[in-house]
Parts: structure tokens; sequence; C-alpha cells
């Protein structure tokens, strides 16, 4: 929205597409990422607080699914130049595409990660067969499908946004778990999470900079595009959003650990404000990929 | 998608690409472009054009050719099947001398929509 109003003859079919899109990688990724709280720790939360879990990655599967039906809609209307969202020959020709590719990957996905609330015993098998469809609906379109080599590109995006997921998807929860009165069982909680989450981020920034290598050859043309000023704005939030959770593990959860008084709803707070962050990193992806860069990378050659 | 360059921003900062690369997980696009037109962008025709030529980097699907006259209403546009192609020539009613805008819009091979808008202007009406 901001960068499409920044060029001449701007669109606002354009730009109401980019906020649809941050709002549905929220949805879409933040549900993967409950889940997958919900497979590994949901054993370790009380009875409301795994209620409120499932009800808010039920909440995030719907959002997700009308989100991504809505976001459809949209694109038809974008592709018709606004003339038509009933336009059977380009809802035909979207379905076919890589758009089409995605959306059902990412539906199927989001339906099988519903299996995370059910009391059957193969739920979190399915749930988690659910999320991995959900962040490879990611690699099923977009720049990772053009460019070599495909598989480890493919692979690297599903990784590196599985971390995203889990740690996005973590934070609702652990902020819940931050507010309860009690603090010796939610500290331990918070250390078991806070050290899986280091290896997370390892992986997220290996995962970064091995797709950076892959994706990116001229180094000197990545500021001569929008596209590259606002990577450059989407890494500084997450640095930010980074150095918030290093302020959590460091000060926040030892207090915690320590039983000082406020130390839980201080936590609380801190969570607050990175899930502030982390939505803001969404919208800075979702205007990132709709502007054009400078064509660079080890492109397929057709 | 229109080029969107921001050259003037360029020289503000090096060490950003820097720590950028690091930590960058998001691939760099590759949308498809629009490598040239007949008429051009811009273009003052002294006879108006019988057909708009679009030529991209590669083959995409062209899902929508919307000519409007700059004061106004639209002009109404043969409807053609949506396939593969590289160069897409789409043929045009006669038109009156004024200005236009030629709107396009297509999925490229990677799944995004692309779009742009060219406008040219004929300058008088010339006989066939």
């Amino acid at each position: 929205m901001i960068l499409e109003y920044l060029q001449p003859d701007p669109s606002f079919l354009d730009g109401v597409a980019v906020v649809v899109r941050a709002l549905y990688y929220a949805a879409t990724i933040g549900a993967a990422g409950l889940a997958s709280f919900m497979i590994g720790y949901g054993h370790r939360l009380r009875p409301a607080e795994a209620a409120r879990l499932r009800r808010t990655l039920l909440g995030a599967i719907a959002a997700g699914l009308a989100l991504s039906v809505g976001a459809l809609a949209l694109r038809v209307l974008v592709l018709t130049a606004g003339a038509s969202i009933t336009d059977g020959a380009v809802w035909e020709a979207m379905m076919r595409s890589r758009i089409g590719d995605a959306f059902w990957l990412r539906s199927a996905g989001l339906v099988l990660l519903g299996a995370g609330v059910m009391p059957w015993r193969a739920g979190p098998a399915v749930a988690a067969v659910g999320g991995v469809l959900v962040l490879g609906s990611y690699a099923a379109m977009g720049h990772s499908m053009l460019f070599l080599p495909r598989q480890e590109i493919a692979a690297l995006v599903v990784l590196h946004l599985a971390v995203v997921a889990f740690w996005v998807g973590s934070l609702l929860p652990l902020m819940w778990v931050a507010q309860r009165p009690d603090g010796a069982e939610t500290a331990a909680l918070l250390h078991d999470w806070s050290r899986a989450a280091t290896v997370a981020v390892a992986a997220m920034i290996a995962s970064g900079v091995l797709l950076t290598w892959y994706l990116t050859v001229r180094l000197d043309l990545i500021f001569e595009a929008w596209h590259g000023w606002a990577l450059a704005g989407k890494i500084m939030v997450v640095l930010a959003a980074l150095a918030l959770a290093l302020l959590n593990r460091l000060r926040h959860t030892p207090a915690l650990e320590q039983g000082r008084a406020g130390a839980g709803a201080r936590l609380a707070l801190s969570i607050r404000v990175e899930i502030v962050l982390v939505l803001l990193v969404f919208y800075v992806a979702a205007e990132m990929v709709s502007v054009h860069p400078v064509d660079y990378g080890h492109r397929v050659q057709n | 998608m229109r080029h969107r360059l921001s050259t003037g921003l360029c020289h503000i900062c090096r060490v950003v690409p820097i720590v950028a690369t690091v930590v960058a997980a998001q691939p760099a696009a590759a949308h498809s472009e629009l490598r040239g037109s007949v008429p051009a962008v811009g273009a003052v025709l002294d006879c108006a054009p019988a057909q708009i030529e679009l030529q991209f980097n590669e083959g995409v699907l062209l899902t929508a050719l919307r000519l409007h006259r700059v004061d106004g209403a639209e002009v109404e546009l043969p409807r053609r099947a949506i396939r593969e192609a590289a160069l897409e020539t789409i043929e045009l009613p006669p038109l009156e001398p004024g200005d236009f805008r030629a709107e396009w819009r297509i999925i490229s091979p990677d799944g995004h929509d692309v779009g742009g808008a060219n406008p040219f202007s004929v300058s008088r009406e010339c006989q066939p």
C-alpha cells in the first residue's frame, strides 16, 4: 500500500492487495506456528490455556482460509484491471497457474492443521503434515520456483518459514503463560522453549544466508529498486524483534525464575511488543513482494 | 507492475546491503517485465494504430488489456483467449484522434500478477 502510493499512477486495488497479503501471511503462518506450539508444548499448558490455544488455532485456520479465498477474488479483480471479479476465463487461468497450486496446497494444509485440536492419537502428526503444506505453499509460487537449484531453494524456504512460524506461533501462548500468577513451572516452560528457540533462530539465519547466496548475485544492484529498500526495512524490524527476544531470554525469564515481583507482567508486555513487531514484519514482507526488483540471481534460463 | 526505481537513494548507505544479505531470507523477486510495446509508451502517432503489441521478457498470461480515452470512455476490445506467450498482439477498432491509455495485466510464470499502463496519443485522422 505504502510503496504503491509512492509510485506515479498508484492503483488502489494493488494497495489493498498488499494489506490482504499481509493479513493472510499472519493468519496462515501464525496457524502453522500455533499448531507447532501445540504439538511441542501443548501438554505443558493448563486446561484453560490449552482450550484458549485450540480456539485461537481454529480462528487462525478460519481466517487463513477466508483470507486466501478473499485474496484470490481480489487478485481476479486486479488481473482484469478492475473490470470484473467473476471473469471465468481469468479465474481459470489463475487457478491453472502457480497461484492456484499455492492456493490448494495452503488450503489443504490449513484444513489438516485443524487435526491439531482433535483428541486423536494421530492428530499431531496430521497437523504437522498440514503445517508443512501451508509453509510449502509459499515455495510453490514466487521466485523460489524460478531460481536454481530449485529443490534446495524450496527446502530452504520451507525450513526458514517453519522457524518463523515456530517463533510467531509461540508468542501468544507464551504471553498467556507469562501471565500466570505462579512462576516456577512457568519459568521451566519458558526456559525449555528458549533453548529450542536458540537453535531455531540459528536455523533461520543459516537458511536466510543460504537463500541469499543462491538468489542474490548482484549485491551492488540491491538498492536499485524499492524492493531492496523494503528488504532492508524488513530486516531492521526482524533484528528489533530478535533483540527483544534476546532481552526476554536474558532479563525477563531469569527474573521470572527468581520469582521477582512483576516479572511475568513485564515479560508479557515485552512479548506483546514483539507481536506488534512481527505483524510489522509480515506487512513489510507483503510490501516487498509487491514491487519489482532489478533481476538478479541464479535464474533458470528458459 | 511498473518499474519502480529509486536510484536517488542508492548512495545513502553502503553498509545496509551487507547486513541485509546476512540476515535476509526473502528471495530476490523475478517478476516478468514488459520489454517493449507498439505503440511505445508516450508515443504521439500521426495515424491511429491498427493493433497494440506487448513484448515481454518471457512467456506470460495476458489477462487484461483495457483501452481508455484519457478523457473518459473505454474503447471496447475483442475478447481473446488467455494463453502463454511472450508477444501479444491485440487488434484495435478504428480510433478517433485523442489521448489513450492502454492498461495491461499479466500472470508471470512465478505466479505474480504484474501490470502497467501505456499512454499514447493519436494526433490526426488518417485515411486507410
